[in-house]
């Protein structure tokens, strides 16, 4: 029974690894690009959630899609002003450039929020369901609820529809996508604006755990990684169920072994990599010779 | 021969730098040694990430554990500092040379979050053995002494800082000039072809991964027994992105480019430090909170802007404007030149 | 002699078949070419050679010694070197440079006395001999003149000389040539063709090349082993491949036989 309570209050954690896990994944599939300020953008959006509940009087629900709206054009225009002029330049450059943005977007946030922890309210509050011994708080219900349906929802939107179809093929070879008439600028520019809503949802999620700061995404987004490696980085249903096994694990080791919770993650990441780079869903591409 | 002479003079003007500068730029004296034991670092990582072209970016877990190998060598087990120092260095290639072995299968991104996690777990994992690092809370390393003269001040130590710097740039730049060194950029650049031309990327790499170890191992070791105080939680994320910026900033795989960006991104805060506080006196944003929060942290957002400047018109990194610079004096004076020409015909 | 003697290679990718039961003999001094339709298993041949791929069956011997049993690091100092189909130089060395790099297996000195450099005598004079021979072989070449140059701001015809240097001044016994003329104009190629022979008879070296250009296999080649789909489907002198059915079938392709059959 107790264990079986640890593998809930791991799913937990692990959907909102997920969550995170989400946004990074996509930009990853179809950009190529690994986005160290994905949890920036996170803390960011969250932020304006904040600032839409407490300044304007705005209702959690409407702050929450108001937030969305804007984490989307946040994406496209970093991906216009930074990521597009270095679409040739080699992989470090691009990485170097989401370190900068890591540390703009934090810096900015600091500036404009200030560097002290704030409350974050949830969604839904009231009483935690019980089903025989085990307790389902609503928070993390709706958070496995919100990470499995953006899973299917973008999983569906990967396989079903044209613009799908053409993340896809831009996510294969960029040129011959643009060859048979993909707008491919306009599609990483959507990827990045969807990018940043999956951020955002996952801020504005998150948020009530950790506490609203402009570090809340720090840690959060290395458990990203390690969620994302895991499943694949490559595919979405990869990294939800990445980040709920991490989760799962995490606790699980935490709870035998308590002082190892934390350089799990670390360790797991290192050894995934190791013995099985594709991960637990994805695939890995080889250089031909 | 006038280079030489300038090289003379500059190296001079270096040495008596921290006998003649006045009290009241103790601050500099500090910077400084931070700067050039972080340029150590640097000098490291721009073999491994600059020449030989792995991503590290979890670097300071390096320097973190020389650190700790030093003080436990000095302070617990009471080996002489001067042997300690090298000693962490090579403890640490050790731990980058083991390393270097599963990053043998990654490479990019993969290598990236890998050796982020590396960075994430090894201060973890120091914490955990409490009776050597102390924990979260940490340890203080001895001052050292060395023939009867003790290290205590910022400006003593600066020679000690410097004696190491100038060795193992001399190293550095052997390395860089040797089979060695253009093995390293060989797989950086084709590792079909290095391959090909019988360089053993399992060798290689990990070698790559050793001595840039060492160099951040040693200046781990220096850092211990300056600073007197170290704790596992210090060598994370932050200053394994800086040791990055540094290497980016200044020029990837040059030695002068990791110095160069090491003074830079070391003096860089100071100088927004002064304008803030000038800015903050004069009282103009007294009432602004958002003034007041730039004050606090400025530089963060500059080095983001910096970094992301640089990679977008100056890929090469500062050490490049030297270049660039000399280039564009040339072309001017030979468009003098050219010029001249027909009118002297005349 | 035969200095490399293939038998029985299979090479599979998946439930792909890329080289199919491959026997081939290269004797010592030739000029040997391989040569096949697009996707005739040529490359992969090459790649077994540099132990880039694992063959499924087969043995490979080069010199009288197993050369499966080697890393892909270690081929070149059994004697074998290669150039490859889209130039490799290294970008970030100098033409002079990359003749260093393939003088590798050569030099040896190790990371310590590399750390020291030319504090060491022996280090000194490694780093003089291969420099030495690194001039000799830019000089044979004729493109002495480019070696400060950094290869990328070169014309693609000094790269593929670069890349030739750079195979030759290892002192292969073997060596393999992936498409030399790929990219190069008529009398370019006839330029290179001579490159060969002279570099074969000065070098005293065995030359293997996979060409998609005739004119250069048939006029330099004294033997030749066609592939078509994985399997050998000829082997002889130029003028016994031309006129043999199988090859004339395999590069115009079955339709155009049958057309003219019919």
């Amino acid at each position: 029974m107790i264990l079986a309570q640890q593998i809930i209050s791991g799913l937990a954690t692990g959907s909102l690894y997920a969550l995170a896990a989400l946004g990074l994944v996509l930009i990853f599939k179809t950009s190529d690009v690994v986005n160290f300020a994905q949890g920036e953008m996170a803390m960011f959006g969250t932020f304006i959630a904040f600032t839409l509940m407490m300044k304007g009087g705005v209702p959690y629900w409407g702050a929450f899609v108001l937030a969305l709206v804007f984490a989307a054009v946040f994406g496209m225009l970093i991906e216009r002003i930074v990521i597009r002029p270095l679409s040739t330049a080699p992989l470090i450059s691009v990485l170097i450039a989401t370190l900068g943005l890591l540390n703009i977007i934090n810096g900015v946030a600091g500036w404009i929020w200030g560097y002290d922890p704030k409350p974050f309210p949830t969604g839904i509050s009231g009483a935690p369901i019980r089903v025989g011994g085990l307790v389902f708080t609503l928070p993390t219900l709706l958070n496995l609820a919100v990470a499995l349906v953006l899973m299917l929802a973008f999983f569906a939107l990967f396989k079903y529809s044209l613009m799908g179809i053409a993340m896809r093929a831009v996510a294969e070879n960029r040129l011959a996508a643009r060859l048979v008439g993909v707008h491919t600028n306009r599609v990483l520019a959507i990827t990045w604006g969807l990018g940043g809503i999956l951020a955002a949802t996952a801020g504005i999620l998150i948020a009530p755990v950790t506490t609203l700061s402009i570090n809340m995404m720090a840690e959060m987004q290395v458990k990203a990684f390690t969620a994302g490696v895991l499943g694949g980085f490559t595919s979405l249903p990869g990294a939800v169920v990445g980040g709920l096994l991490l989760g799962v694990l995490e606790n699980l080791v935490g709870q035998f072994i308590p002082q190892l919770k934390t350089p799990f993650a670390f360790a797991l990441i290192v050894l995934v990599l190791i013995f099985r780079p594709a991960g637990l869903l994805g695939t890995v591409q080889r250089k031909k010779v | 021969m006038t280079r030489k002479l300038l090289y003379v003079i500059g190296f001079a003007a270096v040495l008596a730098l921290p006998q003649v500068l006045p009290e009241e730029l103790n601050w500099l004296i500090m910077l400084l040694d931070r700067a050039l034991m972080i340029a150590i670092v640097a000098i490291g990582l721009n073999i491994l990430t600059g020449n030989a072209g792995q991503i590290s970016l979890g670097h300071a877990a390096f320097m973190g554990f020389g650190a700790f190998v030093c003080y436990g060598l000095t302070d617990i087990i009471g080996v002489p500092f001067w042997f300690s120092v090298p000693i962490a260095g090579f403890v640490a290639a050790i731990l980058g040379w083991g390393l270097g072995f599963p990053a043998l299968r990654l490479s990019g991104h993969y290598l990236a979050i890998a050796t982020l996690g590396f960075g994430y777990a090894i201060p973890q994992i120091l914490n955990l053995f409490e009776g050597w690092t102390g924990g979260w809370t940490g340890v203080k390393p001895s001052v050292p002494t060395l023939f009867g003269i003790s290290f205590s001040s910022d400006r003593a130590y600066f020679y000690l800082i410097l004696v190491t710097l100038v060795v193992l740039v001399w190293i550095a730049r052997n390395i860089q000039r040797s089979a060695v060194g253009r093995a390293f950029i060989a797989l950086r650049d084709s590792e079909v072809a290095a391959q090909a031309m019988g360089i053993s990327l399992a060798k290689y790499k990990t070698m790559a991964f050793a001595i840039s170890a060492f160099y951040a191992g040693v200046a781990g070791g220096l850092w211990a027994h300056w600073l007197n105080y170290i704790s596992p939680g210090n060598f994370g994320f932050g200053i394994s992105i800086e040791l990055f910026t540094i290497i980016v900033l200044g020029g990837l795989g040059t030695v002068s480019g990791a110095i160069v960006g090491a003074l830079f991104l070391g003096l860089l805060p100071k100088l927004t430090e002064i304008i803030s506080l000038s800015l903050q006196r004069s009282g103009a944003f007294a009432d602004s909170f958002f003034m007041q929060n730039v004050f606090k942290n400025s530089n963060q957002v500059l080095t983001g802007v910096i970094l992301i400047l640089v990679v977008l018109y100056l890929p090469m990194g500062l050490v490049d404007l030297w270049r660039k610079a000399r280039v564009w004096w040339e072309t001017r004076r030979q468009a003098a030149g050219r010029q001249a020409v027909p009118r002297g015909v005349k | 002699m035969a200095i490399l003697e293939l038998s029985g290679v299979t090479v599979r990718f998946g439930g792909i078949v890329a080289v199919n039961q491959l026997d081939m003999k290269v004797e010592e001094g030739t000029i040997h070419g391989l040569i096949g339709p697009n996707g005739a298993g040529k490359s992969t041949v090459f790649n077994v050679l540099s132990r880039y791929y694992e063959p499924a069956e087969g043995t490979v011997t080069f010199d009288g010694r197993n050369l499966l049993q080697y890393q892909p690091s270690q081929v070149v100092g059994l004697g074998i070197a290669r150039t490859f189909q889209n130039v490799e130089l290294f970008r970030g060395l100098t033409v002079w440079e990359n003749l260093m790099v393939g003088q590798h297996h050569n030099i040896r000195y190790g990371m310590f006395a590399a750390a020291l450099g030319g504090l060491l005598p022996r280090v000194r004079q490694a780093e003089q001999e291969a420099r030495d021979r690194a001039m000799e072989v830019l000089e044979f070449l004729g493109i002495a003149a480019h070696r400060d140059a950094y290869p990328q701001f070169l014309p693609y015809g000094i790269q593929k000389r670069v890349e030739f240097a750079r195979a030759l001044v290892s002192r292969p016994r073997l060596i393999l040539l992936d498409e030399p003329a790929a990219g190069m104009n008529p009398s370019e190629t006839e330029e290179l063709a001579q490159l060969i022979k002279i570099m074969r008879d000065k070098y005293e070296t065995t030359v293997l090349l996979v060409e998609h250009d005739m004119s250069l296999v048939m006029s330099i080649c004294e033997r030749i082993t066609v592939m078509d789909f994985g399997r050998k489907i000829a082997d002889g002198t130029p003028a016994e491949v031309q006129a043999n059915p199988a090859v004339i079938k395999a590069y115009l392709g079955e339709e155009e036989v049958e057309a003219e059959h019919a």
